[in-house]
């Protein structure tokens, strides 16, 4: 089976063989954004994120098999234009309890916290968490995507997940986060 | 359960896209429309206000694309096999058809196809204006691919000149060519019967842009003609038998496929309905040409990919917008697509015309195969080589027979990439292979893969289902045959207890003739009867 890389430089001469690279990741990304910013905004974005993909193809780092990474790096990057729409979609499920998106009745489960805890959450490091827990990324994969180092990552994730640690602990969902997360978080 | 866990089911039941969207974005991207930077309701009523003058065309296209796309990119269900094919095909619309309408009636043919057929998991999928993406489970071989991915179809041509010789032929290509057509060349090959063949005095006939390009392709005894742009040749043989003939045609057809309606076909009549614009088209080429006579060149693209060259014998206008044409063949129509690599059924290449021209661009193979079992036996020295296979080393013999004739089996390349199929019976003093036998697409119980013969005797072959315990073919003399089933494969030597001409291998003795193959379960319970040919049959 051909790479990513591969096809996408086919592409540069037939660029009918981009579709390949869309039917490959379009779902993947397509619930990444969905779950982020809800069914109607994935279509487009998603679709935004594969026109961007196929007019940047000659930038693309074809020492990387696999076009993974760079796509949820643009599907990142264009998310972030919509940070107040997401501000908002966090604040009314945490509020609320009602989920977004999804026609369901409100609960109480650990969504709303979820949510809060999001909506706490210095947008960088909420990236690299949701790309890691809802995308299966793995640190190097966020890295490339995000371009930045992996320790820069790590150490992102790290202070996501005290962010959230703490704010499920207080509203019940998880036990109380070991102190020096706490220390770790108060750090930043 | 950390925090992790819980974010990795946060908001999970949103669901997943519409179907066809995948396509519709792949389309947009590829197509380079302009990345949207907002989204809401306001923008998607507006954007194609927005757009220019060509990307408002592109958004009709998106729009009926997607409206297509929406309804059902899956033919069928769950595969059975975690294995088989996909292509990526283009279609060619005819004239005056928009490539929407070629792909709907394609995606139509696909699916009614792959439902016939009874070949779960078939997806075709919308992948630009006029290409698509199909996944075949099940196949294994790019002719069985073909047969299925391609519609058949029919054109006609007007023929300008029908003769019995190249000479009579160049004399009116000439004289088309002397009043300023402008010439292509044509290298006429005659081709020499092999053994046991009745001499047919076929002619090869291949097209070069220039002469020079033919005259340095031609072998010695060839001739090299000229022939006005834009006509074509073929080689024609009247559904009575007479003798072969050359046919210089247009190579503008009066009737194309989009004039098509639909095609019914019974043993070697082919009669297709026309469109309305179809019998308008067909009455004003009357009109001007004054007949659609013996000598018009109708081809049929069957499923298999071949062409069959034939005469019309009547043809009919019904009432004012609608015609029919009726049309005798050479060949036995509903046997066709029962040829060697072409093991999808009976009815392949009947169902939906679709007015546009098929290319599989590419094709490739997706997940694993079974291995070939068999036994490590080498294959005795009768048997030819095996084509795309290296030595028979490489064979496995996956299923023999003893009896009081001597032994008889079935061979197959070890690889399983090629499927060869050679079988013996020393009797028979050794016997041929198959070119391919691939795995059944849908549940024929078996499928007839190899069914040459020798100067004594034939031997029937191919594939068998795994609910096949027996097989048995019902000889035209009334005796049984008893075959042997095993490895998925199964044999039956057909066994003629008299020295006959070799030359009368397709005639219709009952020595040599088949009536019925039977195929048994394990409880003797008849799953499938066939013809000679492997064709199912109704009991």
């Amino acid at each position: 089976m051909q790479t990513d890389a591969q096809i996408i430089e086919e592409a540069e001469r037939t660029p009918e063989a981009f579709a390949t690279v869309v039917r490959r990741h379009h779902d993947a990304i397509w619930r990444y954004v969905a779950r982020r910013l809800g069914p109607d905004t994935a279509d487009d974005l998603t679709s935004d994120v594969f026109t961007t993909a196929f007019a940047a193809r000659t930038r693309f780092d074809s020492a990387r098999d696999s076009a993974r990474p760079w796509l949820f790096g643009i599907a990142t990057n264009l998310i972030r234009r919509h940070a107040r729409h997401e501000a908002q979609i966090l604040d009314a499920y945490a509020r609320t309890g009602r989920p977004p998106h999804v026609d369901a009745p409100a609960n109480d489960g650990a969504g709303p916290a979820l949510a809060a805890a999001l909506a706490k959450m210095r947008k960088p490091h909420r990236d690299a968490l949701l790309l890691h827990a809802l995308a299966d990324m793995t640190y190097e994969e966020i890295a490339q995507a995000m371009d930045v180092p992996i320790g820069t990552v790590r150490g992102w994730i790290h202070r996501a997940r005290a962010v959230a640690a703490r704010e499920l602990a207080a509203q019940g969902v998880l036990p109380h986060p070991p102190r020096d997360a706490d220390a770790k978080v108060a750090e930043k | 359960m950390n925090e992790i866990d819980l974010f990795r089911n946060y908001l999970h039941d949103v669901g997943g896209p519409a179907p066809g969207r995948t396509a519709l974005v792949a389309l947009r991207a590829v197509s380079g429309t302009a990345p949207t930077t907002r989204s809401s309701p306001r923008r998607r009523r507006g954007w194609l206000a927005a757009a220019t003058v060509g990307g408002v065309a592109l958004a009709v296209g998106l729009a009926l694309t997607f409206t297509n796309l929406r309804q059902t990119p899956s033919a069928t269900g769950t595969a059975r096999v975690g294995w088989g094919m996909t292509a990526d095909i283009t279609l060619r619309p005819d004239p005056n058809v928009s490539p929407q309408a070629a792909v709907d009636a394609y995606m139509q043919l696909i699916r009614e196809r792959a439902d016939r057929e009874d070949v779960p998991g078939v997806r075709v999928e919308q992948v630009a204006p006029d290409r698509v993406h199909l996944t075949l489970p099940s196949a294994t071989t790019r002719s069985q691919l073909a047969s299925f991915a391609s519609p058949s179809d029919l054109r006609v041509f007007p023929a300008i000149a029908s003769a019995r010789s190249v000479e009579e032929i160049a004399a009116v290509a000439n004289r088309a060519i002397s009043d300023g057509a402008r010439p292509v060349a044509y290298v006429i090959a005659k081709s020499k019967p092999k053994d046991g063949e009745t001499p047919a005095g076929d002619f090869l006939t291949t097209q070069y842009k220039t002469a020079a390009d033919a005259s340095s392709h031609a072998k010695p005894g060839d001739q090299v003609i000229p022939i006005p742009d834009g006509y074509a040749f073929v080689l024609a043989e009247r559904p009575d038998g007479e003798d072969l003939g050359l046919t210089l045609f247009k190579d503008e057809p009066v009737i194309r496929r989009s004039d098509v309606a639909r095609i019914e076909v019974a043993g070697r009549r082919l009669v297709a309905q026309l469109t309305p614009s179809g019998a308008t088209r067909m009455r004003d080429y009357l009109a001007s040409e004054g007949a659609l006579d013996d000598f018009d060149v109708a081809e049929l693209n069957m499923a298999p990919g071949g062409i069959v060259p034939t005469y019309f014998t009547i043809v009919k206008a019904r009432r004012a917008g609608e015609a029919s044409i009726s049309i005798e063949t050479t060949g036995t129509l509903d046997q066709v697509p029962r040829l060697p690599g072409a093991l999808v059924g009976p009815d392949t290449w009947i169902g939906p015309v679709v007015p546009a021209g098929v290319r599989i661009d590419r094709a490739s193979r997706y997940g694993s195969a079974p291995e070939v079992v068999g036994d490590s036996v080498a294959p005795p020295r009768q048997i030819p080589e095996i084509p795309g296979t290296r030595s028979t080393a490489a064979l496995l013999r996956v299923v023999h027979l003893t009896t009081a004739d001597g032994d008889s089996g079935v061979w197959v390349a070890a690889d399983g990439s090629s499927s060869m199929t050679a079988s013996t019976i020393p009797r028979l003093g050794g016997h041929g292979s198959s070119p391919a036998c691939p795995a059944l697409l849908g549940p024929p119980p078996i499928s007839l893969c190899d069914s040459g013969g020798g100067p004594a005797g034939s031997i029937l072959a191919g594939r068998a289902a795994d609910n096949v315990e027996f097989v048995e073919a019902r000889r035209g003399t009334g005796e049984i045959a008893r075959g042997a089933v095993a490895n998925g494969w199964f044999i039956i030597p057909i066994v003629v207890h008299e020295q006959v001409d070799p030359r009368d291998f397709s005639t219709d003795r009952p020595e040599w003739r088949v009536d019925e193959i039977v195929a048994k379960d394990a409880q003797g319970n008849i799953v499938g009867h066939f013809n000679q040919d492997g064709v199912p049959i109704t009991p």
